[in-house]
């Protein structure tokens, strides 16, 4: 079909039928060959027979006239035997090697004959056959001799020599030539004949497959090739449909994979664009390689330009959100939920970050991913709640400040408008020096815990024994507590190591809560306080538990909280400094409560090291 | 002026407050003193006063709880509200509850002893 290819490509029929005829033509001539050799040689053979019967026959014949020298009738004997047309001479040799008789050549008789032939026949002992060419006519002859013997005698008495004519054999051998070949020639055209059939019958199915090749190269592959010649091309047909069929069926697969990765790349590609989070990848050489919509609109920045760029050259190195991917692909520091702050023109841009390793199905690490959400404007509203927040705090720290130099002052008042007319009292006056100083007093406590609970400095620790402070505090409300019919349980540890603190503040601290333990017991009730080492940690706990009017959820959560109210207590700054004063000895403080139950505070303070 | 026949109940967590209502009124009315809720319910049920001060911000039982008491066992009593609390709704809760008045801590001694008289010596007074 290619005439351009440089090996021309020759027909399978064409190059099957010059085969065939090359080895038919090869075989036919060996087959006439050797015929005609056997032929020619059967006929030569004949011929020499022939010739020596006639020889034999005729030295039979003239033994007695040798014998007796009688030239009349060997000549008649070889006159005779002559008349045969294939015979062209006959001669007797008398026992002295002289021509005794010749065909037709009367002259020789009496004459010796030198030639090569004649005396090798002469000789002969037993009968000779010569191939010799006559000299006039120039055809292939046999000069074929018989000794003659008579009987019981070694003695020989003549030569008989016949020269037999090959002329008529050799046409026999022509003609039998021809007719071989003509055989021959009809035999090759009915083989070439056959050959092409054959090659035909061959060639047409493996063409049929060519062609069904040929369309299914060209991407037909809905075909069935139907070839029912029982033998190898039949199965070879057999197999291609089933090659076509698997081939069918994996193009099928694919192209159905393929649909599949399509669509979930358009799935993907949707949730991508869909996202509202910004989305950004980069691979291990730190090129830009995935930039989604809302990442698009985030950074301001348009994907065709940036899309397969190092991140450091399109940020900058400098830039937190390149140093965040670089630390995460380098060092595998994954982030999350992290705030950044980027600079965007005046304003600052807020992103809450959250970075990965991306890792390929066998766990090898490919790139990395930042997920980002905007949240310049959360943070705004933060700033605000913030700031309302602290206005919040500030006006309940206000309002409880009031309510707390509000009464003293309220007594202050009454006292001091009283005083002009009740100096002389001397009751009155009394009372005066005792609550006026005291109420007094009882601001300047007030400004001094609000003072402490705003100092940023402690004073210098101290090792000092927890269990005595707390004992102290006891001594001094002890009596409040037994007209309270407040029950003191004593678990103090006498073991516990001693811990480094300011003992004035903590006293501050453990009083609050002794306070607080009274007032929760209006009708009574226990105070339990226990201090132990915990085993696990270098810390030591201190729980003080009432069995008080307890308090609800919030006011437990809030309970530390400077003058936090509720509908039913207010709490002064104790509580908050408590828990500032435990905060400065590097401790903890834990409030658990239950309505109508009770209160426990656990407090925990880190031990001094030896 | 004086009449120790009159009983006023001052109910406040405040000692303080409970000591300068004694050196203003205690000499002339038989003054209660009650330093929480539970206390100056006890007393309403008991012994009730011709006068209450009341405050409003206490431990268990706060001021406006007593009142609410007070309306919903149809008890009379002539309820004076003492708080350093500047909160617009409690006096709006409290006035809507039949107090006479509301004062703000720190108290006027003049004012405390205008109420009293007017409220013991009108018609004003709850029947015992």
């Amino acid at each position: 079909m290619d005439s351009k290819k440089p090996p021309k490509s020759v027909r399978l029929q064409t190059r099957l039928i010059l085969y065939s005829t090359c080895l038919i033509v090869l075989i036919m001539s060996l087959v006439i060959i050797l015929v005609e050799n056997r032929m020619s040689e059967t006929i030569q053979d004949e011929a020499r027979k022939r010739g020596m019967a006639i020889a034999r026959n005729l030295a039979a014949v003239s033994t007695n006239a040798l014998l007796t020298y009688n030239y009349v009738a060997l000549e008649q004997n070889a006159e005779k035997v002559a008349l045969d047309p294939d015979i062209v001479y006959v001669i007797i040799h008398d026992k002295e090697t002289r021509v005794a008789a010749y065909s037709q050549r009367d002259e020789k008789q009496g004459t010796i004959l030198t030639d090569e032939v004649s005396r090798i026949a002469v000789k002969a002992r037993e009968p000779v056959v010569q191939p010799i060419v006559s000299e006039e006519k120039k055809v292939p002859m046999l000069d074929i001799s018989a000794p003659v013997y008579i009987k019981e005698s070694e003695e020989k008495w003549g030569t008989i020599r016949i020269g037999l004519s090959l002329e008529r054999m050799q046409k026999e051998i022509a003609k039998t030539r021809l007719n071989l070949f003509l055989l021959g020639l009809f035999a090759i055209g009915l083989s070439i004949l056959g050959s092409i059939l054959l090659a035909r019958r061959i060639t047409r199915p493996i063409s049929k497959l060519v062609g069904m090749t040929i369309r299914a190269a060209r991407g037909d592959l809905d075909q069935i090739i139907d070839i029912q010649t029982r033998d190898e091309i039949e199965e070879l047909g057999k197999n291609f449909n089933h090659m076509i069929e698997q081939i069918r069926i994996h193009r099928n697969e694919l192209e159905n994979r393929l649909r599949e990765i399509t669509s979930l790349k358009a799935y993907t590609d949707h949730i991508l664009s869909s996202m509202t989070n910004g989305l950004m990848t980069i691979d291990l050489e730190e090129k830009i390689v995935t930039l989604n919509q809302m990442a698009e609109r985030i950074l301001g920045m348009r994907r065709e330009e940036i899309i397969g760029l190092p991140l450091g050259q399109v940020f900058g190195d400098r830039h937190p959100l390149y140093r965040l991917m670089a630390d995460t692909l380098l060092h595998g520091e994954v982030m999350f939920h992290s705030e950044l702050e980027l600079e965007k023109g005046e304003a600052s841009l807020w992103l809450m970050v959250s970075t990965s390793l991306l890792a390929d199905g066998e766990g090898r690490r490919i790139g990395a991913m930042v997920v980002f959400q905007d949240i310049t404007e959360i943070k705004a509203l933060e700033q605000k709640l913030r700031q309302a927040d602290r206005l919040a705090a500030l006006g309940t720290l206000s309002a409880g400040l009031a309510h707390e130099i509000k009464n003293p002052l309220s007594a202050i008042k009454t006292f001091v408008q009283l005083l002009p007319k009740r100096l002389e009292n001397s009751s009155f006056m009394e009372k005066f020096h005792v609550t006026v100083p005291r109420e007094i007093d009882r601001i300047n406590q007030l400004v001094e815990d609000l003072l402490e609970l705003t100092r940023r400095r402690a004073r210098p620790m101290v090792n000092l024994d927890v269990n005595r402070v707390i004992l102290q505090i006891i001594d001094l409300h002890g009596e409040e507590m037994e007209r309270k019919k407040i029950f003191f349980e004593n678990r103090l540890d006498r073991t516990l190591p001693s811990i480094q603190g300011d003992s004035e503040r903590l006293y501050r601290a453990f009083s609050n809560l002794v306070i607080n333990a009274i007032q929760a017991m209006p009708n009574g009730g226990s105070l339990t306080i226990s201090s132990e080492q915990e085993p696990s940690s270098s810390m030591v706990k201190i729980t003080f538990r009432d069995t008080g009017i307890g308090m609800d959820e919030e006011t437990a959560r809030n309970l530390f909280n400077p003058f936090f109210t509720t509908k039913d207590k207010g709490f002064g700054l104790g509580m908050a400094l408590t828990h500032k004063i435990v905060e400065d000895h590097r401790g903890t403080i834990e409030v658990m409560s239950e309505k109508g139950k009770g209160t426990i505070f656990s407090i925990r303070l880190p031990v001094v090291k030896v | 002026m004086q009449n120790p026949t009159k009983r006023i109940l001052i109910v406040d967590d405040d000692q303080g407050i409970l000591d300068s209502f004694e050196v203003l009124l205690g000499d002339r009315y038989h003054l209660i003193k009650a330093e929480n809720g539970f206390d100056a319910i006890r007393i309403l049920e008991t012994d009730p006063p011709h006068l209450m001060f009341l405050d409003i911000r206490m431990p268990g039982l706060d001021g406006i709880e007593i009142l609410r008491r007070l309306q919903k066992e149809e008890k009379c009593v002539d309820v004076v509200i003492i708080t350093a609390l500047d909160q617009e709704n409690a006096e709006e809760e409290a006035r809507s509850l039949g107090v006479i008045d509301y004062l703000k801590k720190p108290l006027d001694i003049f004012e405390v002893e205008r109420i009293t008289s007017q409220v013991l010596s009108s018609g004003l007074q709850s029947a015992n």
